[in-house]
């Protein structure tokens, strides 16, 4: 079994701002493992961009933790976080992000001048790198304003890939992009994955997620099961990268995450291995426990394609 | 962040804007220019005045006086040598207006009746023949010392060895004996180096009077100048029964003269840098303004930095580092400009002061570091704020930035 690497526990974000507070993320657990693709669905406001930021140590939540490799991150000062991103991190935005003037290799190579490489490893990093994107070598030395966006974007994934990150966090990296090159560029991501790469996409297109091996959706700031409508408490890694992907009811407002294998009293699918997802009818505060002979008040849902007990 | 990669950020970031950094740069290299310029040209006015105050000079001492009833005379000037200690001798000099002739030229110069020891006290430079001796002045010889430049006007060439040709004036004949250099003498004198004949011929075949225009005291070797000089004051004082001290008589020695304007330059000096520090203080906001367009228009390069986990003492370091290259730039440009420029207002001053020949801007090592070091502050100074204001931005927001 794959180790997990992205552990975020009951993640609430509330931003202050002179209209009011905004409350982003309103709960969120979530878990991915190593070797996962993973698409993070939702419209826009939904809070997926904040939940982006947060995973990627660029925002720290306002309570709730965030395990990265197993360690929690979440009260880290700005230096250390800085730390995280410079070294087990990696972006790929929309809009690219690279330097136009600089060249092609040179932008790759950027993430390495805050990390402590010695600068002549820095050049051989970055040409594996852009082996990896399958960009061509008479690019190398071009301006990235001399590229496609289809290349631009392939060079961003190198530039990604240079420090060898725990994690790739990518939003919406096809946004700017027409169909065939966008395809072309989630080949990438396939492939990176197929060569045990971690990877958490943002996008509101169903068409981009469904290239990942799981989707999770996201509104109003909380974890969502498209299927029945229900917010979900938490969603947790499956065992194998592929298998079904296990939830957490939520009853409608706050609920303390669950931890792995927390059986107790909650709604705990964790004692029903077999089940992928389980729905809940009823207002706020109604939830029992869960039991395999489904309690008053909560009926296991039937899974896409997958057995109920 | 490397050192190495610091430098390279900088660069290049600078490069993309060439222009506009230039334009900003400006107002420090004006700055830089003007304190290079200012500090140079005293600093060579001061070498040249240094240089032309030899070292016989140093123990001179000028006596002049104005409305005394009792002129100064040699027998005066023969008392203050027997009353004033640590005196080696007392040289006095007349002069009057005459014209000059050659065989082919006149010229109306300043003619300076001297004895034997006033070329020491003036400390000339002999380029030919010989100085007035005791014996032309005793005699009252008609012989005749030529300046450089009275040379060129009457034998048409500075070089040309006038060495016992003949010179009239008025209707008398004077033999050259010797020609000193013109820009040898003391600017002080300043009508003298013109032309030289011994004191006695000129009192007699020229002005018709004993009464001498000034007296050179000649400090002993190692003799305090300014006892001398107020032992002289004071003994003159009763000699000649001056009424009106301040006014009647003036008293000064070289070192005095020298150190006044010493004074007077570094008041100068002071003037000047307060100008370039307005002009420095102009060119560090110039820097500012620049680096604050600079941050936000690279808001989103920051925010893609700091994503890319650059912490924010390496924004910090890399915009303070960008202002104070500019900085550093602008003040080496600042220093050339200023020596050129210091050199063009010398090369000027020669022109219209032939006597300033030897002029050169002198540049010290102590006023490039300090310009430099002026600038680095600058460039830390006014760089300070934009780079912490980006250093702060956070990065979320950065990307987001349009």
């Amino acid at each position: 079994m794959n180790p997990i690497v992205l552990d975020a526990r009951n993640l609430h974000r509330i931003y202050e701002t002179k209209a009011g507070q905004t409350h982003a993320l309103r709960g969120v657990t979530l878990s991915v493992r190593q070797g996962e693709f993973v698409a993070i669905m939702g419209p826009s406001g939904s809070g997926k961009s904040t939940l982006m930021n947060t995973l990627g140590c660029l925002d720290t939540p306002t309570s709730g933790q965030y395990f990265l490799e197993g360690v929690d991150i979440a009260a880290y000062t700005a230096d250390e976080l800085a730390d995280v991103r410079a070294h087990r991190l990696g972006f790929v935005f929309q809009s690219f992000n690279l330097l136009p003037r600089a060249t092609v290799l040179r932008n790759v190579m950027l993430p390495l001048i805050y990390t402590d490489i010695p600068v002549r490893e820095r050049e051989a990093r970055a040409l594996r790198a852009l082996q990896g994107v399958d960009l061509q070598e008479d690019y190398y030395d071009h301006r990235s304003n001399e590229l496609s966006g289809g290349q631009m974007q392939r060079v961003a994934i190198a530039r990604a890939l240079v420090n060898d990150p725990a994690l790739i966090l990518a939003d919406e990296p096809t946004g700017n992009l027409d169909t065939a090159t966008g395809d072309m560029v989630l080949d990438t991501f396939e492939r990176l994955r197929s060569e045990g790469r971690t990877i958490v996409l943002i996008t509101h297109e169903p068409g981009v997620a469904a290239h990942a091996d799981r989707t999770v959706h996201i509104r109003d700031g909380r974890l969502w099961d498209a299927a029945t409508g229900l917010f979900l408490d938490a969603v947790v890694a499956p065992d194998v990268p592929g298998g079904p992907q296990r939830v957490f009811l939520s009853a409608d407002g706050a609920v303390a995450a669950p931890a792995r294998g927390d059986v107790a009293d909650r709604r705990v699918i964790d004692a029903v291995p077999s089940v992928a997802q389980v729905g809940v009818e009823g207002g706020p505060g109604v939830l029992g426990a869960v039991q395999v002979d489904a309690p008053v008040g909560v009926r296991p849902i039937a899974p896409r394609g997958g057995d109920v007990r | 962040m490397k050192i190495r990669d610091l430098s390279y950020e900088t660069f290049s970031a600078l490069g993309a804007n060439k222009s506009r950094s230039a334009l900003t740069i400006l107002g420090i290299v004006i700055g830089i220019a003007a304190v290079i310029a200012m500090t140079s040209l005293i600093g060579g006015i001061q070498q040249s005045l240094v240089s032309s105050m030899g070292l016989s000079q140093a123990h001179s001492i000028y006596v002049y006086t104005t409305d005394v009833a009792t002129p100064l005379t040699t027998d005066v000037l023969a008392d203050v040598k027997d009353s004033v200690s640590n005196v080696d001798f007392v040289t006095g000099t007349a002069s009057a207006s005459a014209a000059v002739k050659s065989d082919s030229a006149s010229s109306s110069i300043s003619i300076t009746g001297a004895e034997s020891t006033y070329f020491t006290a003036e400390g000339s430079k002999l380029t030919l023949g010989r100085f007035i001796s005791d014996e032309d002045d005793l005699a009252a010889r008609r012989v005749i010392v030529l300046g450089t430049s009275t040379v060129k006007s009457l034998f048409g060439s500075e070089d040309y060895n006038c060495v016992g040709k003949q010179v009239t004036i008025g209707s008398d004949k004077y033999t050259v004996i010797g020609v000193v250099d013109s820009s040898s003498s003391s600017s002080l004198s300043s009508i003298s180096g013109a032309a030289y004949i011994p004191l006695k011929t000129l009192q007699q075949r020229l002005t018709g009077t004993t009464t001498l225009d000034q007296a050179i005291v000649y400090a002993s070797e190692g003799a305090n100048t300014t006892t001398v000089t107020n032992d002289t004051k004071a003994f003159l004082t009763t000699r000649l029964h001056l009424t009106d001290v301040d006014k009647q008589i003036t008293v000064m020695s070289m070192q005095q003269i020298a150190s006044s304007l010493d004074s007077l330059m570094t008041a100068f000096s002071v003037l000047m840098g307060a100008i370039a520090g307005i002009s420095l203080f102009v060119g560090g906001i110039g820097i500012m303004n620049m680096m604050l367009t600079n941050v936000t228009e690279r808001i989103r390069e920051i925010g893609l930095r700091m994503s890319l986990g650059a912490r924010g003492r390496d924004i910090t370091m890399q915009f303070l580092s960008e202002s104070i290259v500019l900085c550093v730039i602008g003040g080496i440009l600042g220093i050339i400009v200023g020596y050129l420029t210091a050199w063009m207002l010398g090369f000027l001053v020669t022109l219209f002061e032939p006597s300033m020949s030897s002029f050169a801007p002198a540049i010290s090592s102590t006023a490039i570091a300090v310009a430099v070091g002026v600038c680095v502050l600058i460039g830390i100074v006014f760089g300070y704020y934009p780079a912490k204001r980006a250093a702060k931005l956070n990065p979320v927001e950065a990307l987001r930035y349009q």
